[in-house]
């Protein structure tokens, strides 16, 4: 009877998460190793074509551009988004403050993309900020007056104005820490409110500074929290499409694009699959890995 | 409402490679309050569980009058449990609580309303009728889950340790109230608990049980003045143990000799060999100590010198701990404050060395070794 | 102390980092002119976007359609999961556990992906119903994690209370687990409507022609320059989730008293 009632429950889920989420992957990774088909899509030889297109210098290119803007934007991301949750967790008004993190996490995830472009543009804040600048130290500059020299400095920094912010790597990089601090902030306070603050204090009682408490106590103690964040921020970053497809450049391209693109345009079914597959790859060594090491981590 | 027998047959269950359940066999009497008393992991939730049908066990029957019921489910079987945590639904009114299994056989809503009413009239909680059980107290909730488990008229009452979530005051005045629910039912009760006090108090019956194994079942008098073994008599009260050899055997007593009491005469009621290593209990409640020597000892009573080490005064009764010199046990004596003022008396004290007496029929034998 | 006011100080960079862009772009919405210069006041850009975008209303159109009917059938299948996989053991357990993990933590690209390819092999025309199946499917794993949760804190004793008392496995799923775990219910469901209503790029992937859900016609928008539209568009959706935060945070209070 128990067990009836146990398939019951658990067959709509399995059933579901089986045709539409593993079926689908392991299509995705047989079509990898499928040869590409004359007008698109695949054909039913075995090739390893696909991944072998991963040494071209153009792949390698943007395999490079992924990881190291992923990395970046993770580790700026961590390091801005611990000192904010520490700063929430040890506030009385914790709730309040969360309730602040979390509303720009709701607004819609282009429109967060969005509000940059209008930051960056060439006809945007920043730029319109810096032309005014200059128009305004030009003008005192012309005024012939004793700062004269220190107004034409400025001005003649700021000759190449309007810059280009917008559409390049770092456009990308500022976006996507806009666009993933709230998914790292969050874990880190929940494992940051668990924290006994005072280890803290025992750690200055026994004579270390405020610095090295937080450094040799605060810090090793919320790792899982670090690590989870760091998870939460890369991989995603690593399958980044939307935003170097809107505000990103030639320059940075990232392999999320370029899957598109062989799916879309180009309609090499089989490079889609492979860089798919790659990146399913990468995902789960780091998953497991990770798991690993937060098991002996508890185990201690 | 009348109660049914239940009959436990060579009950067995192991968990995870531990044997919880060791060849249960006995039977509960029709409308009895019958207790099942032992330590915590003794098994008596489980055997409790599997009454109910929350739990199969691996070997054995179980039978509700003439009826197998090892292999139906809960909701078929004509047996209710009380939780230790209530299990009151939260999202429903005490009435709704009370009314859920008549709502489950679709009973007309006047029916309805009339046997709630009459149930929660019995518990006395009708003022209470439509609040929700987060704005109940202990005592009310335990009141509901009661109503609700006999609106159904099951033959047989399951308690799982209903008091254990009680203060003090509370779980008297609860247990008094279920012994009267009792009589006025005379539903079958088989009460968990690993409260001696409880048991004794209330139960027609006890049953004691330690891993896994029913160790002695009996009235509560019998179970008080008869263990059948250490443990019974160790868990049930306070015991004192003497254990020696006997070196000389009478028609209606016999004497051991005891490294620390010395020679004590004790007891018996069937035969004991000579030479044999026996264990003898006693009662410290039956033990008068007295700073003098005790002027009417007779040819029935034993008695020892002994140091006081530490005394427990607890109002009605003096709780006296006392070191025989040569040995670190600590033998129990206690007494009960009767009279204010009692002739020949003098108080007594730590440190003091006192003479404990006590009648040979008051120990007996309990294990031969 | 020097250390809050290291944490401070970051803190408030990073708030006015959060804020700022949204700021500029409820400003800019106001603009009379197309570009980030303030030429003057006006409510143009909102007249244009109430009386001009037929196209954009219907997309908003589907987004709700989709949300709500995905919110419900992932809640109904993810609690009935949570449910097994609290109380239950059987032998795919752990298969379904890492199934419904996994989704969580693989970027959302590949899921993509995967359903377009499996929709076109399969023949299965792209359009509201592709991007129907696939919310659903990205939700179940969220509303599973979220019950599950609640789970952890359940009364397991009332289920065997029910069974008690004489109801069989449905009765009680009926009349006392579901109303018990009502809250965490609304909790996932509304988590879903959210994360459908926010989709990008799976929506992206398994979408047709004609088939354009909001955040699909954003990016358009976005990709084609449309110009400030789209920020009056912006500041109504920031002003909308705002009002949605603020309530259900009112019904948490309301429910918890």
């Amino acid at each position: 009877m128990k067990k009836k009632i146990s398939l019951a429950y658990s067959s709509p889920i399995t059933a579901w998460l089986t045709i539409l989420f593993v079926i689908p992957t392991l299509i995705v990774i047989l079509y990898s190793f499928l040869e590409k088909g004359l007008y698109g899509g695949i054909t039913w030889n075995f090739s390893l074509d696909a991944y072998k297109s991963f040494s071209s210098p153009y792949f390698i290119k943007i395999l490079w551009n992924t990881i190291s803007i992923s990395i970046i934007v993770t580790f700026i991301t961590i390091v801005t988004a611990i000192p904010t949750a520490l700063f929430i967790a040890t506030s009385k008004k914790k709730n309040l403050l969360l309730f602040l993190i979390i509303i720009p996490f709701w607004t819609n995830f282009l429109i967060r993309i969005y509000s940059w472009i209008g930051i960056l543009g060439n006809n945007g804040v920043l730029n319109n900020f810096l032309l005014s600048i200059r128009n305004f130290s030009l003008g005192l500059a012309n005024n012939n007056n004793i700062l004269s020299p220190l107004f034409n400095f400025v001005a003649n920094l700021l000759v190449d104005a309007p810059y280009q912010f917008l559409y390049n790597k770092t456009a990308v990089i500022i976006v996507s820490i806009y666009a993933y601090l709230p998914y790292a902030i969050l874990p880190l306070y929940s494992t940051i409110e668990k924290f006994d603050f005072n280890l803290i204090n025992a750690g200055r009682d026994l004579g270390a500074s405020k610095f090295q408490a937080y450094m040799k106590i605060f810090l090793p103690n919320i790792k899982p929290g670090i690590i989870t964040a760091g998870l939460f921020t890369f991989i995603p970053a690593l399958g980044s499409y939307a935003i170097p497809q809107l505000v990103g450049g030639i320059d940075s391209h990232m392999l999320g694009n370029v899957i598109a693109t062989e799916l879309t345009i180009t309609r090499n079914w089989p490079k889609a699959a492979a860089i798919s597959t790659a990146l399913i790859g990468i995902t789960t060594i780091l998953i497991i890995v990770f798991s690993k090491y937060d098991k002996e981590h508890k185990a201690n | 409402m009348r109660g049914s027998n239940v009959k436990i047959e060579g009950i067995e269950k192991n968990f995870d490679g531990v044997q919880v359940l060791k060849n249960i066999n006995f039977e509960i009497k029709a409308g009895e309050f019958f207790s099942i008393l032992g330590p915590s992991g003794c098994g008596k939730t489980t055997l409790l569980r599997m009454i109910a049908g929350f739990i199969e066990a691996d070997n054995g029957c179980i039978y509700l009058g003439e009826d197998d019921i090892s292999k139906l489910p809960p909701n078929k079987r004509n047996v209710n449990t009380i939780f230790q945590t209530y299990a009151l639904f939260p999202h429903l009114s005490v009435f709704d609580n009370v009314a859920f299994p008549l709502n489950l056989k679709k009973e007309s809503k006047n029916k309805i309303k009339e046997e709630v009413e009459k149930y929660l009239e019995m518990v006395q909680l009708k003022d209470h009728m439509y609040k929700l059980p987060n704005q109940l107290s202990g005592g009310q909730k335990q009141r509901v889950a009661i109503a609700r488990a006999l609106i159904n008229q099951p033959s047989v009452l399951l308690l799982d340790e209903p008091l254990s979530a009680l203060d003090a005051k509370l779980r008297q005045h609860m247990l008094i109230e279920l012994d009267n629910i009792h009589d006025k039912v005379g539903v079958t009760f088989v009460f968990v608990t690993h409260d001696q006090q409880e048991a004794l108090s209330v139960s027609d019956r006890i049953a004691v049980m330690n891993q896994g194994e029913v160790l002695q079942i009996g009235t509560p008098n019998e179970i008080y003045e008869k263990p059948s073994n250490s443990f019974v008599a160790d868990f049930i009260g306070e015991s004192n143990f003497i254990e020696g050899k006997v070196i000389d055997v009478h028609e209606n007593y016999a004497i051991v000799s005891s490294r620390i009491f010395g020679d004590i005469k004790f007891d018996i009621d069937k035969k004991v060999s000579l030479g044999s290593t026996v264990k003898l209990t006693l009662r410290p409640e039956k033990i008068k100590i007295s700073k003098t020597q005790p002027k009417n000892i007779g040819p029935k009573d034993n008695t020892i010198k002994a140091k006081v080490e530490d005394i427990i005064y607890s109002g009605f009764q003096s709780k006296f701990y006392l070191i025989i010199e040569g040995s670190d046990i600590r033998f129990k004596a206690f007494k009960q404050h009767a009279d204010f003022f009692e002739e020949d008396e003098q108080t007594i004290h730590w440190e003091d060395e006192v003479y404990a007496t006590w009648n040979y029929e008051d120990s007996f034998l309990i294990e031969v070794l | 102390m020097k250390k809050n006011k290291f944490s401070l100080s970051i803190f408030l960079l990073t708030m006015i980092f959060f804020y700022l862009p949204l700021v500029f772009l409820i400003v800019s919405s106001f603009n009379q002119g197309r570009s980030q210069v303030w030429t003057g006041f006006s409510t143009i850009w909102y007249q244009e976007l109430f009386y001009n975008s037929t196209r954009l209303w219907q997309a908003f159109r589907y987004s709700i359609i989709i949300a709500i009917s995905s919110a419900f059938l992932s809640t109904s299948i993810g609690t009935l999961g949570a449910i097994a996989i609290h109380w239950y053991n059987f032998k795919h357990k752990k298969y379904l556990q890492i199934i419904s993990y996994l989704p969580l933590v693989l970027p959302d690209i590949i899921m993509g992906v995967s359903l377009l390819i499996l929709f076109t092999s399969t023949k299965f025309s792209l359009g509201l119903t592709t991007i129907f199946l696939a919310h659903t499917t990205f939700n179940i794993p969220f509303v599973l994690l979220i019950i599950l949760s609640r789970l952890h804190e359940f009364d397991y004793s009332i289920v065997e209370a029910s069974y008690d008392l004489g109801a069989d496995e449905f009765q009680t799923l009926k009349k006392v687990i579901i109303p018990s775990l009502m809250p965490g219910i609304i909790s996932g469901f509304l988590m879903a409507v959210t994360l459908s209503l926010d989709d990008f790029v799976i929506t992206f992937f398994v979408s047709g022609p004609g088939s354009s859900t909001l955040p699909i016609h954003i990016y358009s928008m976005i990709k084609f320059g449309v110009g400030p539209v789209i920020n009056a568009l912006s500041v109504i959706l920031i002003a909308g989730t705002v009002a949605l935060a603020v309530s259900t945070k009112k019904i948490q209070k309301y429910m918890i008293n």
